[in-house]
Order: C-alpha cells, then structure tokens, then sequence
C-alpha cells in the first residue's frame, strides 16, 4: 500500500471562501429584501461573515448551509437594524391614519397612465407596510421564499405567516387603492360634501 | 358552489397562490367573470404580483466578495502556529505528473541524471506527485517543499515553504502537491527528504506561461 506523505489541511481561509461563496448571492439579496438598502444588505452580509468564520468546522458538517446562514442574517438584521430604523410611518393594524397620510402622496390622473400607475407607486406602498409586512411581501412575493422557507426563517408556524401574508397583501392592495388618482380624487369630493 | 363577493374577498390570496380545490377554484372564477367588482380586485391583485416579481435587487458594490472575504481575513487573522495534520485532503485535478526519485536515505545518495521540466498554464492547478522509494522503514524523516515566488500549493495561498516530519514507508510514498502559478515565470521547486544527516534533494524546473496552453515535458526519472 502506498503511503500519502502530505499532512498539511488546507488554509481555513481558503476553505471558507469556497464553502460560503456559492452562497453569498443568495445572501446579499436576503438582506436587499429585508433592508432595502444596498449599503445596508452589505454591511449585514459583511458582518454574517465575520460572525460564522469561527465556526468553519461547525459549517462543514452541515447539509443545508443555505438556510442556516440566511436565519443567522435575519436575526443580525432584526438584532442590529431594524430596532435602529423604525419608520415614522409604522404601524400595525390600524390603516385609518395611513390613508389620510397618503392623500398628499396621490398623482396627478394626467401625470401617470392607468398600466404604469401600480409599477409607479409600488416601491411608495411598500415603503407604507410595517417592516414586517414589506419583508414578508418581499420573501414571498418578490423572492419567491416558500411559506414554508419562511417559516423556517422567521421561526414562525406556517399558518401565522400565511395569514400575515394574506393580511400584508390586501394592506398593500389598499395603500395601492388609496394612492391612485381616482380614489384620491373621491376623499376630495366626500371631504368637501360634492 | 356559489362564492358571493365576500368569499371571493377571503379567498382572493389562496386562488393566487393555487392554494384551492378543484371546485373552490371553479366556483371562484364563476363569480369572478359575472361580478365586475372582484373582476377588478382580482385583475388588480395579479398586476401587483407581477410587478413585486420585478422589483430590482441592485448589484452589490463592485469588489463587494472580495472585500467581504478580505474583511474576513483581516478580522480573523490567523496566527503563526504548527500545522495541522489532517488525514487527506482532495483537490481539481487539471493535470498530473509522476516524479520517481529513490529516497535511498540509508546510502550514499545517487545523482539524478537531469532536472525533471514542466511548463504549467496560469491559475490552473497541476497536481504533481512524487513519489518517494524508501529502501526501509523510516522513521520522522524530514520533508521540505520549496516553489518559486510565482508558484503555489493550492490552499496554501501564503506560503512558499512547507516543511513537516512523517515516517516513511519501505516501499512507494507518494506525495501529491497540487501547484498552482500565480504569475508567470520560471523557478524551480525544491524537495527536500532528511534523515539524521543524509539529506537527499529534488529539483523540478517549472515554467508558468501567459497563454493558458498546458504543455510539459516530463522525464519520469526514476534513480536507484
């Protein structure tokens, strides 16, 4: 029998690098779709790598890396970010006060065509969700996360993230609805008795 | 089954998602094209969703990968320490060489006839296997690997000198270096074999060209 004479592992680095870049895409959108920033998305990813690096080993054994480096990033994001960054225009389950926030937002009918007017005001409606709600609209919907990828990201059953889903999309259908021009055009009218 | 508006209203995400029945969804689209109202509400509800498909994810900044794993390397400093033995390790294969060299270390040690030439492509890893005739069983015999500037063993992207000690075998030893040119050039890589005071060496001239076009010249060399 022949004796291999190299001892030598290979440099941890260079392991790292092959065992976590195939994933580093993946992950840089992840963290787009929960910040909705770039600058954001990458400090979070930058971060990820610094915090796993010691545990290189741990990582090697494991099968699924893919979902287990994405749910370190979204408590990073949930720790680090989003307590930092709460939206003046949060809220949770009361959409009244939204509304009437929106009205000063509403287009001109002359200045955006029917076909353009929901890719047009999207980004604006989304920004108006709860943190929670965008990110659960932006994984499902924008991503393509399963219910049950989400679920196991967020450590919440599937069922409460279905019908938070289901909630979050007709949230966002209204903002939608309230920022459009004809329905900005009916709070006018009603506001002055016409 | 007959849907008023009101259950189309509750069961407008399901059928978007293809989460109803068979009769749930036909009953749903019954409705749907005689009621102009939920028409609309779900005309409307599939454009959003189209449109979320579309929301851009911007690239990241240009150099983002390497500076993240750069960052890594910095933070994560390795420090100097003894080497870790491992019980293998694996590697692409591009190309492979096989080196004779007779370690006849209890003996007077003979002269190689000529220096063994290869010509490897850039970045290309070309495994190179010596392998290591021992006339008896030796025990922690030395072994040293010294590459040109421009040349490196895959995964070892620091160091031009590796040296360890391991038993020999009576018998073939093989050792496999996965070389990698991080530059073009030509040099020689050095291996090294000691024990007690007899120390035999190897010399392999290695030329690392621009064009990506691998062509060696091997001589197996094989002294006794």
């Amino acid at each position: 029998m022949i004796k291999q004479l190299w001892p030598f592992r290979k440099d941890p680095h260079v392991q790292f690098e092959a065992l976590l870049s195939p994933h580093l895409d993946k992950l840089y959108r992840l963290a787009y779709r929960l910040s909705g920033q770039r600058d954001t998305a990458e400090d979070l990813v930058q971060e990820l790598l610094l915090k796993v690096y010691p545990r290189l080993d741990e990582m090697q054994q494991i099968e699924q890396l893919a979902p287990w480096l994405s749910k370190i990033l979204y408590r990073q994001f949930i720790d680090q970010y989003r307590r930092q960054k709460r939206s003046p225009l949060d809220y949770t389950d009361d959409d009244k006060t939204l509304y009437d926030s929106s009205a000063s937002n509403a287009l001109d009918p002359a200045e955006v065509s029917n076909n353009d007017l929901i890719a047009t005001l999207l980004d604006q409606a989304l920004n108006r969700l709860n943190e929670d709600q965008r990110s659960l609209v932006m994984l499902h919907d924008a991503e393509g996360y399963t219910l049950q990828e989400i679920s196991e990201l967020l450590e919440i059953p599937v069922g409460t993230i279905k019908s938070r889903l289901s909630r979050a999309r007709s949230q966002l259908r209204e903002i939608l609805q309230s920022m459009e021009p004809d329905a900005s055009a009916q709070r006018v009218n009603k506001q002055e008795g016409l | 089954m007959n849907m008023n508006c009101t259950d189309i209203n509750t069961l407008l995400d399901s059928y978007l998602d293809d989460q109803l029945d068979v009769s749930q969804r036909h009953a749903f689209e019954a409705h749907v094209t005689q009621c102009d109202h939920c028409h609309q509400q779900l005309a409307r509800a599939q454009q959003i969703l189209a449109e979320l498909k579309l929301q851009p994810v911007p690239a990241p900044s240009r150099h983002f990968r390497q500076q993240a794993f750069a960052a890594v390397r910095r933070h994560h400093a390795k420090k100097p320490q003894a080497y870790i033995f491992a019980t293998g390790f694996a590697s692409a294969i591009a190309a492979s060489f096989m080196l004779w060299f007779s370690a006849s270390l209890l003996f007077t040690s003979p002269e190689l006839p000529q220096t063994p030439a290869i010509s490897i492509a850039m970045h290309e890893i070309h495994t190179v296997r010596l392998m290591i005739d021992a006339d008896a069983d030796i025990s922690q015999a030395r072994l040293s690997i010294g590459l040109p500037e421009n040349m490196r063993i895959d995964g070892y992207p620091q160091n031009t000198q590796l040296t360890w000690q391991t038993d020999l075998r009576q018998g073939q030893n093989v050792l496999s270096l996965p070389l990698k040119a991080i530059d073009s050039g030509e040099g020689e890589m050095i291996a090294r074999v000691s024990y007690g005071e007899t120390t035999r060496e190897f010399r392999i001239a290695i030329k690392a060209g621009d064009d990506g076009v691998l062509n060696y010249q091997l001589q197996q060399v094989k002294s006794a």
